[in-house]
């Protein structure tokens, strides 16, 4: 049987499964873009949770520090972690009330809330075709690693770089590092 | 002994302060001989000497810079020792006779052993602040410069050995007083017998040498000094098949655009000191005057001088003469390059500073060879973000491995984040790998005269504080949504009560308590009794249901029911309908909504990039007086005017599938 993933309706079912909510993550925290690992063999989905604060002007959505993560491994879609970085040593110094960046960020500053979801889609795409790659080894091109990266490198706030460093180097360097830097 | 005062100094008259100074009057006579320099905002890491007690420092030594000699208060320093790794000996030594801040003299200790091993010399430093002799070993010098059959025809600084020259149009900051040249065919005949120029690598050609007689070797220069495009300089080789010999004094043959002054022009008293210190000429007859000199000090001497290249009655180029030695030490241009207005400003005398057109310093480079291996591995940039004159912002570039490639990114920044004027936040942001990501983010205190303060922060926080952008008065004019009117629809066009539910509509303020709102207005209107909202609150938190900071975890939005006793069941992925429903049956409903879509900000370029529930209301009421367009009726704590807060049933249903149509059903 061939194990279907779809990144966007896990994501949508997990934010009011039992699960999620018992980790008691305060209202107002939501998903970022996840980040994909093997684990022991086994194909997981870390899923990262902040908070934003539309302050009413243009580009001066505030971002805040990534504060929790919830994962799962697929395709079962069975929890296998939950991180309050709250009490993770690498973020002491982190002040999860206070902003670290705004959106929209320069790479997406042209785009409007129905192109930035439809460039999200199209992402949360590329991650169903890599997961059905590596659990069914469907093709996921060069091309399509390529298109991923880019996708990532411009929707991910700039200002969450260096945590998602820290929550995955692997797949940090692999999609979010930007070489030409 | 006492302290006369303590203060910010530019030490190297940059126009930046770059040391906090105790100065000290060890002999009580008022003047002070002797300052502590403190570079690093947290100790004194030098000192410096008013030999002649005339206000500036003589000798100045910190462990930054080195010992360094100014004796005649010109700015710039006769020489310089610089022990660049801190092993106690001098490895550097700098000298600029003629205090022109183009060294004349350079020696080096590559190998550290303590002794000089390498020299520059710069015969031409007024003018192209290349070095002209180039020796590895002090011992055996073997330079000449005379240049031999196979010697490269442009190479200023050795003939016997090539200079470090890029082809590239892109300036490579790793390589010291190189210049950048191309080959062209300016003539178009096929053959490239022109050499363009960019000796200060601004990007702007101001030298072009020429072999007109195609037998491969130059024999014309052009030179264009002040970087205005005109080359004032066109000079020929007398022998241009023979070696060339050391010039001994700056060639200026003047082309027919530098105008021959009269030997007096106009002189005018314009600061009204009863003394003519402007000096003006027209220098193209057209009858306006485009070329003043300035003795603002009236000594008899200018200077200042201000050209107005283009003739079009601005002044474009001016010139300072900065110790008074007749020579002009920097020139500043301003060169109008595009029609978007946009100034763009050339330094000229090696100084790399950037104007704008008032003369006001919005930026500065620098290369720096760190190690003195003769390869500059930082690049400086200063530049000031927002325009108000002060250099805020400087980007570092490191090339630690020598490669040419960016190895680390150091980003500082000076902030103001209280808006009173001053900056009272510094922060370095350190990008270890160059990978564009900071990997550190160190926050400062900082005070406009104390300098550097504590370390606030460290690793991360870029000084965003989220309320500097809260304007409450700002925020709830966005909030603008109508609210219900009783009185204006017909009750049967309405399913639910809402008349009756928005006499307990409260506004919980600046709070993250809307959920707690929420089952306030329920458990007041299901139990009728007034319930005073810290009370709930705080039985919300002694039971972990709420934290002040942090909000209501998502899973306890009914704690509070329970705890009063008002029946309540919670249920996932409703429909408006299921909602019409409930409200039909006389139920008091909660649910869980991305407010940010209704609240009139979530427009189409002001917008979250994730989506979710962010918010708790009580939905009181549906109107379907237009049956097409439904309004849902809200009691919206989070709003002064979520009274009763009309939302359009399609923008209600976007902001309610965010959190997966959440709804809790009480009554």
């Amino acid at each position: 049987m061939e194990n279907k993933v779809c990144v966007a309706k896990t994501i949508k079912k997990m934010k009011t499964s039992d699960f999620v909510l018992n980790c008691k993550m305060p209202m107002g925290y939501v998903y970022g873009y996840p980040v994909l690992q093997i684990r022991n063999g086994s194909l997981c989905m870390k899923i990262p949770f902040l908070r934003y604060k539309v302050t009413g002007k243009p580009d001066q959505t505030l971002v805040f520090p990534i504060r929790y993560s919830v994962t799962m491994e697929l395709p079962e879609e069975r929890f296998v972690e939950f991180n309050d970085y709250a009490y993770d040593n690498r973020f002491a110094d982190v002040d999860f009330d206070k902003a670290v960046g705004l959106f929209r960020h320069e790479s997406v500053k042209s785009l409007n809330k129905k192109e930035y979801e439809a460039k999200r889609a199209e992402l949360f795409g590329l991650y169903d075709k890599l997961a059905a790659s590596l659990l069914n080894g469907e093709e996921f091109t060069a091309e399509d690693n390529a298109k991923m990266k880019d996708m990532l490198q411009m929707l991910v706030e700039p200002s969450l770089l260096p945590i998602y460093k820290v929550l995955d180097k692997d797949f940090y360097e692999k999609y979010l590092r930007n070489n030409e830097v | 002994m006492f302290f006369l005062h303590d203060f910010n100094s530019d030490i190297d008259n940059d126009g930046e302060n770059d040391a906090f100074i105790k100065e000290l009057d060890p002999d009580g006579d008022g003047v002070s001989h002797i300052s502590l320099i403190d570079t690093k905002g947290c100790f004194y890491n030098g000192f410096g000497v008013d030999l002649d007690g005339d206000g500036n420092l003589d000798i100045t030594y910190t462990t930054e810079t080195g010992l360094s000699v100014n004796l005649d208060d010109s700015g710039a320093s006769e020489f310089n020792f610089i022990d660049s790794d801190g092993d106690g000996k001098a490895d550097s030594f700098i000298l600029d006779v003629n205090g022109d801040g183009n060294s004349e003299l350079e020696l080096y200790d590559t190998d550290g052993d303590g002794h000089f091993d390498t020299k520059h010399f710069d015969i031409w430093s007024a003018i192209d602040a290349i070095s002209d002799i180039i020796s590895g070993d002090f011992e055996e010098p073997s330079f000449v410069n005379v240049p031999d059959d196979t010697a490269d025809p442009f190479d200023p600084d050795s003939y016997d050995e090539p200079d470090d020259v890029i082809t590239s149009d892109e300036p490579a900051y790793n390589t010291p007083n190189a210049a950048y040249y191309n080959k062209a065919d300016l003539d178009g005949d096929g053959y490239e017998e022109s050499l363009t120029v960019d000796t200060d690598g601004d990007g702007n050609v101001d030298m072009i040498l020429v072999d007109t007689d195609m037998n491969g070797i130059h024999d014309t220069v052009l030179v264009d000094y002040d970087g205005d495009g005109v080359f004032e300089f066109n000079g020929e080789e007398e022998n241009p098949d023979s070696p060339v010999e050391t010039p001994t004094e700056t060639p200026a043959e003047p082309d027919d655009d530098i105008p021959v002054l009269p030997d007096e022009g106009v002189k005018v008293d314009l600061d009204g000191d009863g003394y003519e210190e402007t000096e003006m000429f027209d220098t193209n007859g057209d009858g306006k005057y485009d070329l003043s000199f300035v003795d603002s000090d009236n000594d008899g001497y200018a200077e200042s001088v201000y050209s107005d290249n283009d003739h079009d009655g601005i002044y474009d180029v001016v010139g300072h003469d900065y110790n008074g030695d007749g020579e002009l030490d920097e020139v500043n241009q301003i060169d109008y390059s595009d029609d978007s207005g946009v100034k763009s400003v050339t330094g000229w005398g090696g100084k790399n500073c950037i104007n704008n057109y008032t003369g006001d310093l919005i930026g500065k480079k620098d290369y720096i060879d760190s190690d003195n291996d003769g390869e500059n591995d930082i690049y400086v940039h200063r530049y000031d973000s927002n325009g108000d004159g002060f250099l805020d912002t400087s980007e570092q570039f490191f090339d630690t491995d020598g490669d040419g490639e960016v190895d680390a990114v150091i980003k500082t920044v000076f902030i103001d984040t209280d808006g009173d004027g001053s900056y009272d936040t510094y922060t370095e942001c350190i990008d270890e790998d160059a990978d564009g990501t900071f990997d550190a983010v160190k926050v400062y205190d900082y005070d406009d005269f104390f300098g550097l303060g504590d370390l606030v922060h460290v690793y991360q926080d870029v000084g965003i504080d989220s309320n500097i952008f809260i304007n409450e008065s700002e925020l709830y004019n966005a909030y603008n949504r109508p609210t219900f009117n009783p009185d204006s629809v017909d009750p049967e066009n309405v399913v639910g009560n809402p008349e009756a539910s928005m006499d307990y509509w409260e506004f919980q303020g600046n709070t993250g308590r809307c959920a707690v709102y929420a089952q306030k207005f329920i458990i007041e209107q299901y139990t009728g009794q007034d319930i005073d909202i810290e009370d709930l609150v705080k039985t919300a938190k002694s039971n972990y249901w709420f934290d002040e900071n942090q909000g209501t975890y998502v899973n306890n939005g009914n704690k509070l029911l329970d705890y009063y006793g008002v029946p309540n069941e919670v249920s996932y992925n409703n429909s408006l309908d299921d909602l019409r429903d409930a409200l039909g049956a006389g139920k008091m409903v909660i649910v869980g909504v991305d407010a940010d879509e209704y609240w009139g900000q979530d427009t189409d370029d002001i917008f979250s990039p994730s989506d979710g529930t962010n918010h708790a209301v009580q939905v009181i009421g549906i109107d379907d007086s237009d049956p097409e367009n439904p309004m849902v009726i809200l009691n919206d704590s989070g709003s002064p005017r979520g009274c009763g807060e009309l939302v359009p049933a399609d923008v209600f249903m976007d902001a309610w599938d965010d959190g997966n149509n959440r709804m809790i059903v009480a009554g």
